[in-house]
């Protein structure tokens, strides 16, 4: 699964730790979800998309689903 | 994990386990002392050798609850994978201490599959936070 989070929380001028903090998680958590090392559960997905006031397949794509 | 990216229940089961050592080594202390300089027998015997398993069971009653308690769900996952690596390590040595009081009438050491646990379970976060802190990106 491939995301925006990275482009999105830059459009916003926020840090890995605002984000985190904006989230109630950790830094790593940001950074993990950030690089693709972890897919957030769906109801993490639905906060993170209530944040950017976005709907959740504009923020998280099936990269499989493409090819 | 580092200390000042810990979570709220991170800090809430490290103040935990600080308690549990308090209580521990006082236990240990008393025990090994009662039982080597009293000639103990019968249940007393068995009460003083298994007094100082109670904090260590609890240590790992508090890892269950910290699981439980924990809010970030990608620590809780860190956390997890830490755990089967150290129980991994654990059924191996164990696996290992059957086979050799089996052929080689010896065992491995009291506490040695103990001590692998953790040891594990500490290096499987460690690995995992520096794979982390090397992949941070801002």
């Amino acid at each position: 699964m491939t995301n925006r989070l990275r482009i999105l929380r830059a459009e916003r001028s926020w840090s890995q730790q605002d984000l985190a903090d904006r989230l109630e998680v950790s830094r790593q958590s940001v950074n993990a979800i950030e690089t693709g090392k972890y897919d957030p559960s769906l109801p993490l997905a639905f906060r993170i998309a209530r944040l950017f006031a976005l709907p959740i397949e504009s923020i998280f794509s099936d990269s499989s689903a493409a090819s | 994990m580092s200390c000042s990216s810990a979570t709220p229940a991170r800090k809430r089961y490290e103040r935990r386990v600080l308690t549990l050592m308090l209580v521990y080594l006082p236990t240990i202390f008393l025990t090994g002392r009662f039982v080597r300089h009293h000639a103990l027998q019968g249940w007393l015997l068995y009460f003083w050798s298994i007094l100082p398993a109670i904090p260590v069971i609890a240590l790992i009653a508090m890892m269950g609850r910290y699981l439980q308690e924990e809010t970030d769900e990608y620590q809780r996952v860190l956390t997890v994978r830490a755990l089967l690596v150290a129980t991994a390590a654990l059924l191996g040595t164990l696996v290992v201490d059957d086979f050799l009081r089996s052929f080689a009438s010896t065992a491995i050491p009291p506490f040695i599959g103990f001590t692998i646990f953790w040891l594990s379970f500490a290096i499987a976060i460690g690995v995992q936070t520096l794979r982390d802190r090397a992949a941070i990106h801002d």
